[in-house]
């Protein structure tokens, strides 16, 4: 029935029946619309129902992933990068924070004024700041490691959000430039670049943890909802064997003998001949390692283990030491010295000054520093046999120390010597070698024929600073007979008692030593007759050696005999070191003009040598 | 018989509700009390979730006071190590001997001026008895002066 057939029917009825019609047409009505209303709804609920699905399920990973993205900040856990310290523990390198700016370009409006405005804070050109911001369209690096007082300015400028602030670490050297070869410097990004910062840089990094947390509308982190995904490990810290105030010691005798010789350069090493230790290492020209990578490359090297030069007569030691070990001369057999020896090729070899020795035992050679002698010496030795024990001293080949840029020298073998290689070898010339490959060779005769890898780690300790590795002695090899090593040091006292090294004597202690003076080959060929090394290598006390102490200064002006410029600093920084460490006197006369006595004097420095 | 024929369109219309003043007594009562009852399953199912919100509000105001006393502890421990290593800076040997060589005027010791004796391990040993507390100094110690006191030597 339509509803105009339902109203006209109405009219006729009664009001009773009239009334429950209304009512029954009411709900009629009331029923349609809630069907529409409900399909309404439920067209809607089925719409939200098909979205709520494809939300979840099928677009779930993707817009979890958008999520995490927004809500949960990946924390980089930066390790602390291990610290150093002397062989007594005070630090020469430490690390502290320091803030890096950087600038988001494409919310920067004025790049040019920007430029100009950090220009004279950043201490960079405007024209480079402009630069860095074209680098990059979210960052771009201002200035790394700037000092606080610069970040602090340029917080003040109000320039965030188009500059921002990260803080990382720098390291400090306190010291400066002491013992700058061998703790060496990092690059921008803390990675170790020489020294013990090079040859230790896994162990002093480290490695990096990640922590994750949740960020609020802003971007804060929830510190409560922080939770970490991988630990970080902080880097080890490094005990070297060298000492401070030996080292303090060992660069200011070298910086007054680089004054006085006015030199091109030099170094002082100090090591213990028993532990191959190095106590001191000083190196000029050198370098401060807080700017280490503004220096020039030429102070980086490291001129101990790094430049080889000709030894010159501080070889004859060796050369003695193989004589007497083969037994190819016996200790008082003698030689004769007419100042000069023809010898192959054409060529003469004569002593300094054309001096005239005579007959020399081997002693003698030594202590007079004969040339003539030690050729006539490693004649009698011969070639294959003189090339067998440099190579037993480790010539020619790495010492193998723990600090980078090692050199082998130059050890051409003996079909390769020609003319008079096998004489002029013989005192150091023809031979190229580093001051650290001399140590190392000169330790086998401190320690009764055997040879000792230098080293100038002591220990490795964890951040917790419990020790986790202890680096000891090394012994290469044994290269001498004891009774040939005692010999040679016996010898070796001959020369700084009165032979070309007396200027190295010392009051109350015993010393053996060699001088030596080398000229420097000539760039064309030949040897240049103005150009010398002076050396000096030293043990002391030279009947338990405590000392082996080896001075080298390149191309000193006026006098240049390594007995006149270098033995004197042998004599400073022996004098020093010994008193510093303690080091009971061995010999007579000790004591005279003892003016003030001192107890400790022969008490052991706590936790020392 | 004359039948109404009133021409009038009638349309469908909601009944209004009956006056409650018409409603029994009880009836009113149980719908407040429905009412009530609804309330309070709403303040029970609420209230929880109000408490919750609450204390992690709570946590997070924790939390940033804790972001922000990290920030502070890491501001004063990073000072602290830049005094440090200033301060290692002040002490190095190098400026010392140089502030005490030419500010004022100290020189080092000379050739002559400190010499080293041989010392027995017997005078080392004596010396090392005389530097010791004696007894009663140990005992006065004990009795009233401090523990540190008792090993140190009477100077």
């Amino acid at each position: 029935m339509s509803r105009t057939q339902r109203a006209s029917s109405r009219r006729h009825l009664p009001l009773r029946q009239f009334a429950s019609q209304v009512a029954a047409d009411h709900r009629i009505l009331i029923r349609g619309r809630a069907t529409v209303l409900f399909g309404l709804v439920f067209v809607v609920l089925s719409g939200l129902l098909a979205r709520l699905i494809q939300l979840q399920t099928l677009q779930a990973p993707r817009l979890q992933s958008i999520a995490q993205q927004q809500q949960l900040a990946t924390i980089p856990l930066a390790p602390r990068r291990g610290r150093i310290f002397d062989r007594l523990g005070r630090p020469l390198v430490v690390n502290l924070d320091a803030p890096s700016v950087y600038a988001v370009p494409q919310r920067i409006v004025d790049p040019q004024g920007l430029a100009r405005r950090l220009a004279p804070l950043l201490r960079v050109p405007p024209e480079e700041i402009q630069r860095r911001l074209g680098t990059g369209r979210y960052f771009a690096w201002l200035a790394r490691k700037v000092s606080p007082d610069v970040a602090a300015r340029i917080k003040a400028m109000g320039l965030e959000p188009q500059v921002g602030f990260v803080t990382e670490t720098r390291r400090v050297y306190p010291n400066g430039s002491l013992a700058a070869h061998v703790v060496g410097f990092v690059g921008i990004d803390n990675q170790g670049l020489g020294g013990v910062e090079l040859t230790y840089d896994p162990v002093l990094r480290g490695h990096g943890g990640k922590a994750v947390a949740d960020r609020d509308g802003i971007g804060r982190v929830l510190v409560e909802t922080q939770r970490t995904l991988d630990a970080p490990a902080d880097g080890s810290d490094l005990v070297l064997t060298i000492d401070q105030v030996l080292q303090h010691i060992v660069e200011r005798e070298l910086d007054r003998a680089m004054a006085q010789t006015h030199a091109r350069a030099g170094s002082v090493s100090v090591l213990d001949p028993s532990s191959g230790e190095v106590l001191a290492l000083a190196v000029r020209p050198t370098y401060d390692p807080n700017a280490g990578g503004l220096a020039s490359p030429e102070v980086w090297l490291n001129r101990t283990l790094s430049h080889s030069y000709e030894p010159g007569s501080t070889f004859k030691i060796f050369l003695t030491a193989a004589a007497l070990d083969s037994g190819s001369v016996r200790p008082d057999e003698q030689f004769f010295c007419a100042g000069s020896l023809a010898v192959p090729g054409n060529h003469v070899i004569r002593d300094a000054n054309h001096e005239q020795h005579g007959w020399q035992t081997m002693g003698d050679i030594v202590r007079n520093s004969c040339n003539v002698g030690a050729a006539q010496v490693a004649m009698r030795l011969g070639k294959d046999r003189f090339y067998q024990y440099i190579r037993n001293f480790g010539f020619g080949d790495v010492a193998g120390i723990d600090l980078p840029g090692e050199a082998k020298g130059i050890v051409a073998p003996p079909s390769e010597w020609r003319g008079p290689g096998l004489q002029t070898i013989a005192f150091g010339q023809g031979i190229s070698i580093t001051p650290l490959q001399l140590l190392t060779a000169a330790t086998s005769l401190a320690n009764d024929g055997v040879m000792v890898r230098p080293h100038v780690v002591r220990a490795i300790r964890d951040p917790q600073g419990r020790v986790v590795d202890v680096v000891g002695r090394s012994p290469i090899r044994q290269v001498l007979q004891p009774e040939t090593a005692r010999a040679v040091v016996q010898m070796m006292m001959g020369v700084v008692d009165d032979g070309t090294g007396s200027l190295a004597k010392l009051g109350g202690y015993t010393v053996a030593g060699k001088t030596g003076t080398a000229q420097k080959p000539a760039p064309r060929g030949g040897y240049d007759p103005g150009r010398f090394v002076a050396s000096f290598l030293g043990l002391v006390p030279a009947v338990n050696p405590k000392l082996l102490i080896l001075v080298v200064l390149d191309e000193p002006r006026g006098a240049y005999f390594g007995g006149t410029v270098a033995a004197p600093v042998f004599r400073e920084v022996a004098s020093q070191v010994l008193w510093y460490l303690r080091v009971p006197p061995d010999a007579s006369g000790f004591g005279e003009n003892a003016s003030s006595v001192t107890k400790a004097s022969v008490r052991p420095r706590p936790g020392s040598h | 018989m004359s039948a109404v024929h009133v021409k009038v369109r009638i349309d469908p219309i909601l009944a209004p509700d009956s006056k409650s003043e018409a409603r029994p007594a009880r009836r009113r009562r149980g719908r407040r009390s429905t009412v009530a009852r609804a309330l309070a399953l709403a303040a029970v199912a609420v209230l929880p979730a109000v408490f919750y919100v609450s204390q992690r509000a709570h946590a997070a105001r924790t939390g940033y006071a804790i972001l922000q006393l990290r920030q502070e502890v890491g501001t004063l421990q990073s000072e602290n190590a830049r005094l440090q290593a200033v301060t290692m800076s002040l002490k190095s040997l190098d400026r010392v001997e140089r502030i005490a060589i030419k500010d004022l005027g100290m020189r080092r010791p000379g050739a002559g001026q400190v010499s080293a004796i041989a010392a027995t391990p017997v005078a080392v040993a004596r010396q090392a008895s005389m530097d010791a507390p004696s007894f009663w100094a140990r005992m006065s110690a004990w009795l009233g002066w401090s523990e540190a006191e008792a090993h140190e030597s009477a100077r």
